[in-house]
């Protein structure tokens, strides 16, 4: 069945010139405070409601958005926050159970619910959320696992990564977990998800899923017993990441700290940029929802010495409602669903489904921050101004970190300032080498580039740039 | 210069504390509650403008933000229930005294400036609370640091208790009983400690409520057990039968009330357990409370009730109350509905009429557990449903899924010892009572289960009579079966109701028919 859309005319916001985000009219009197998006053939795309439907629209990728129709797949599902596509059936991460939803007489309308996995505990407490990803390289689909009210364990496996294998094996990975926004995978394939600032986490931050690691937060670790895995660490309150990993190394600090308050609030969807730059000079990093502020955001990674880190940029914001999840589409269409039921954010509509866009402008923007020996070396999307680029004081450096503890966030502790020495700007103008005394291990590096002019003449769209140390390479 | 230096720490106080406040509230506490103060329509966290929990002495708020508040609240005539973590680990002394000092001189609010100097004071007495993350409830912050009383609120006058002596399941009609005591309440507020008793009583309390202007107040009432609300010899609001305080019994209604002296009356009793009531009231011109008791109000959502098609089923998959975590809620054209529970293998609950209200779980968070909304709910299973005879646990259950008919009405698929079992209710009718038809398809694998039980019912009180077995003494149920399957009670009485699968044949059908009351 077809229904009419609501009247309204789309809302359009150009984000200087560079992107452009467009709302996707809904279905007429429905309420679809969207947890879950999926990318289907045809140029469908399926949206879930925390209200447990599942909708699928067509023409969200034309023009004339006007004309987008829904129908109804499918309802009565426990508000899922994970979909994809495989084989002509739709897989739906409900609070309880991984889901393969099929239509099989080809009506539109999903007809069979095969059980894939439900090995892990509900407990009917209302904050136990779960983050499914798409199968990752072998066919496996991996879920965050919230725990009980955000900050306690009242059934197995909460706040564990678990891993579901297509045959519907439930495998318990990884531990440490707290309050999950959304899970993914970067462009090379490796698990991200983003953790919420509270118990254990003194800012939110995005985590690697390290095979093998503990994400921080000790109490989930009560499940290892059901499975006869190895006792998780239980690391000291009041500490540092940084010290209690060196005691255990299974402590895997996260990739990126997204500096709460300063950078967002809430982090949620995890989606790798792997357009090839359809969706901007970008490619190959990953974008970040943020529910409260309405945002997205982008980290550039990079590996040192074993380990994820990286910068993160704000980017794009003025989302209608609180955003959390996102898919990005081949073509570079990248769709964001909103919700703020529950939980406040910037954007003040209920629910939205929006999309966006690369004009195909060039923002100026620092596009790399990665660590060197003795610095920084930062890559930009334009060619600088070799006068302004090459001088130490058109930047300002701050360094922090946060109290590794049990209580509820952390303020910001050890506060650093290291010192720019050197900007040396590279031959082609893409590249700016910083040499910087005074970098501390395991602390958020603030970088400020104020004074930085694009050859042009610009200023940086964004000056603001957060680095998480938490490895610095040898010399060659 | 060294002028310049000098004034320049004069300079920022106060306007610049204002400033800095604004640009920390902006980053700290704006997307919640909104850079006026408000938010946008609709907005679920409370507002700060004109919030009297903000003003007055600045402990409160102080309090509020440190340690965290959660569950309900009343601020501005409606009432919010989130949790605000607290935020005492992030926010340092400075910065909170000027968030708070902005938020007490913004948007119409008229507080004094908050010094460090008092942030630090309160968080050294809260240290241990902070630290225990133990989060302030709106109750307990209010009598901590109580609103003070405003000019021309609302207020009680020739206060008094009568008290008497009773075992009730609903409110008693009290002229028709003999008062143990009257007395007077000098401090006009209502108390239920004033029953000198733990169960068993209830208590009339008489007086005046007294308002500076006309106008609409509302009025919250919560108790346990019974109280209802009566002004000028009309009844206002109750709250009925027997039940606790801080769930959904609690009720919040709107009327009008006149200037001056208007005659109050509210009754109470007291059943069984803790006696508990709160009362408030709010208003054009302020919101006292009127009692001395815990305020455990769960703001009412609004209804947004699941119906099925015509001919066909609406499917809820939620928390709903007296079934597992992990059940599906089916409810049928014709009024007849079930929970089917993913853990048990079987129906955790039946009820007739009206299936579900989906805005407990689709308003704010969507916390607890929702009732079924009709009657005649009956909780069938306690426990798994299939068993071994021999022992009572051993049984390899695996649910498979479900698939909908062209209607939407589920097909339950899940296999119990290697056996497939297929399940499908349906809505029947006869002699106008409602019927829940449930066919169960048993399909033999390789090999018969040894002792193989279904129950049908564990935990209800199972009765038999002529149709069959009456459940709760409220659904009578009947079974027939292709394949020679009965029900037996295992027990002396009251069940549990088992059905011992002697399956035969590679397809064996078992139906059972729930048979509700005339509603």
């Amino acid at each position: 069945m077809k229904y009419l859309l609501f009247a309204c005319l789309s809302v359009s916001v150009v984000h200087g010139d560079f992107y452009k985000t467009e709302s996707i009219p809904l279905p007429e009197g429905e309420v679809i405070e969207v947890g879950s998006i999926a990318l289907l053939p045809e140029k469908k795309v399926a949206i879930s409601s925390r209200r447990g439907e599942v909708w699928i629209g067509e023409g969200c990728y034309e023009d004339d958005l006007s004309k987008v129709s829904w129908s109804r797949f499918a309802q009565g599902l426990h508000e899922p926050f994970g979909m994809f596509w495989k084989e002509g059936s739709l897989f739906v991460q409900q609070r309880s159970e991984l889901t393969k939803v099929t239509d099989t007489n080809g009506d539109g309308k999903a007809d069979d619910f095969e059980n894939i996995c439900d090995d892990w505990g509900t407990s009917g407490d209302y904050h136990e959320y779960v983050f499914g990803t798409p199968p990752d390289k072998n066919g496996d689909v991996w879920a965050v696992l919230c725990l009980t009210g955000s900050a306690g364990t009242k059934a197995d496996w909460r706040g564990w990564a678990i891993r579901i294998t297509p045959e519907g094996e439930m495998i318990p990975e990884i531990p440490g977990v707290r309050s999950p926004g959304g899970i993914g995978f970067n462009e090379k394939g490796d698990l991200f998800y983003t953790d919420n600032q509270g118990l254990w986490n003194g800012s939110s931050s995005l985590k690697w899923l390290k095979p093998g690691g503990f994400m921080g937060n000790p109490v989930g670790n009560v499940s290892h017993v059901k499975a006869g895995l190895p006792k998780p660490p239980e690391p000291k309150s009041g500490s540092r990441i940084e010290i209690e990993r060196q005691k255990d190394p299974r402590i895997t600090p996260p990739a990126v700290v997204l500096p709460h308050g300063k950078v967002g609030q809430s982090p949620t969807a995890v989606v790798a940029d792997h357009t090839g730059g359809k969706f901007g000079p970008f490619a190959g990093q990953v974008l970040v929802g943020e529910q409260t502020h309405s945002e997205v955001q982008r980290v550039d990674l990079e590996m040192v010495n074993g380990f994820y880190q990286g910068a993160v940029f704000r980017m794009i914001d003025g989302y209608e409602s609180g955003v959390v999840p996102m898919k990005l589409a081949d073509d570079g269409t990248l769709f964001v669903g909103g919700t703020n039921r529950g939980w406040g954010s910037r954007g003040g509509q209920p629910f939205s489904l929006e999309r966006t866009r690369w004009t195909g402008e060039v923002p100026f923007e620092i596009k790399t921050m990665r660590v060197t020996p003795d610095g920084f070396q930062l890559t930009f999307t334009k060619p600088v101004d070799s006068a302004t680029a090459g001088n130490p004081a058109s930047y300002a450096m701050s360094a922090w970190t946060y109290i590794y503890q049990k209580s509820y966030g952390s303020p910001e502790v050890d506060q650093a300032t290291p010192k720019i020495v050197e900007a040396t700007v590279s031959e082609d103008g893409l590249g700016v080498r910083l040499t910087v005394d005074g970098r501390v291990k395991g602390h958020v590096h603030h970088l400020a580039s104020a004074g930085v002019k694009s050859a042009d003449g610009e200023g940086l769209v964004h000056i603001d740039a957060h680095y998480t140390l938490n490895e610095i390479p040898a010399a060659k | 210069m060294k002028r310049f230096f000098f004034l320049l720490p004069f300079l920022l106080n106060p306007a610049s504390a204002v400033e800095d406040g604004k640009v920390l509230y902006t980053q700290f506490c704006s997307a919640c509650h909104g850079t006026d103060g408000v938010g946008p329509e609709g907005n679920l966290n409370p507002p700060l403008a004109k919030s009297e929990w903000l003003l007055g002495k600045p402990d409160r708020a102080i309090s509020a933000v440190l340690a965290g508040l959660k569950g309900p609240i009343e601020v501005n005539g409606r009432l919010y229930n989130l949790a605000m973590p607290p935020q005492g680990a992030v926010i340092n002394d400075e910065q909170l005294a000027a968030i708070l000092t902005y938020v007490r001189k913004s948007w119409g609010n008229k507080g004094s400036a908050v010094k460090a100097e008092q942030v630090g004071k309160v968080r050294g007495e809260l240290a241990e609370r902070i630290e225990k993350m133990e989060y302030f409830t709106a109750d307990e912050l209010r009598r901590k640091h109580p609103i003070e009383f405003g000019q021309g609120w609302p207020r009680l006058r020739n206060l008094t208790s009568s008290v008497y002596h009773g075992k009730w399941e609903v409110m008693p009609d009290f002229s028709k009983l003999e008062v143990v005591s009257v007395e007077e309440e000098p401090r006009n507020l209502v108390d239920v400690a004033h029953g000198n008793r733990e169960k068993e009583f209830g208590i009339v309390w008489e007086g005046e409520i007294v308002t500076a202007k006309e106008g609409d107040y509302n009025a919250m009432l919560d108790a346990s057990d019974g109280a209802a609300l009566y002004i000028n010899g009309r009844k206002i609001v109750e709250v009925e039968g027997v039940g606790p305080r801080g769930s959904e019994r609690a009720r919040i209604q709107r009327f009008r009330m006149l200037e001056g002296a208007n005659q109050f009356r509210l009754e109470y009793f007291n059943n069984q357990g803790d006696p508990g009531l709160s009362f408030q009231m709010s208003g054009p011109t302020g919101k006292p409370w009127l009692s001395e008791s815990r305020l455990e109000i769960t703001p009412s959502e609004p209804a947004i009730m699941l119906v099925a098609p015509e001919e066909g089923a609406i499917l809820y998959r939620n928390f709903i109350a007296g079934a597992q975590p992990k059940a599906i809620g089916v409810g049928l054209d014709g009024g007849v509905n079930q929970a089917f529970s993913i853990v048990h293998l079987g129906l955790d609950l039946v009820w007739q009429g009206d299936f579900i209200d989906g805005g407990k779980h689709w308003t704010n968070r969507g916390t607890g557990f929702q009732k079924p909304a009709g009657t005649e709910v009956v909780r069938l299973l306690n426990r798994p449903a299939f068993g071994r005879l021999s022992d009572e646990t051993g049984v390899e259950m695996d649910f498979g899924g479900y698939s909908l008919d062209a209607k939407g009405i589920p097909t339950f698929r899940y296999e119990v010892a290697g056996v497939k079992v297929f399940e499908k209710s349906t809505f029947a009718e006869k002699s106008g009572r409602r019927e829940l038809v449930r066919e169960i398809v048993f399909e033999l694998g390789d090999a018969v289960p040894e002792g193989l039980h279904l129950a049908l019912a564990a935990g209800p009180k199972v009765e038999a009579v002529p149709e069959g077995y009456l459940l709760d003494g409220k659904v009578t149920l009947s079974t027939s079966s292709d394949g020679g399957l009965e029900p037996i009670m295992r027990g002396e009485k009251d069940g549990p109701l088992v059905v011992p699968l002697k399956l035969k044949a590679e397809r064996t059908t078992l139906t059972v028919t729930y048979t509700f009351p005339k509603s």
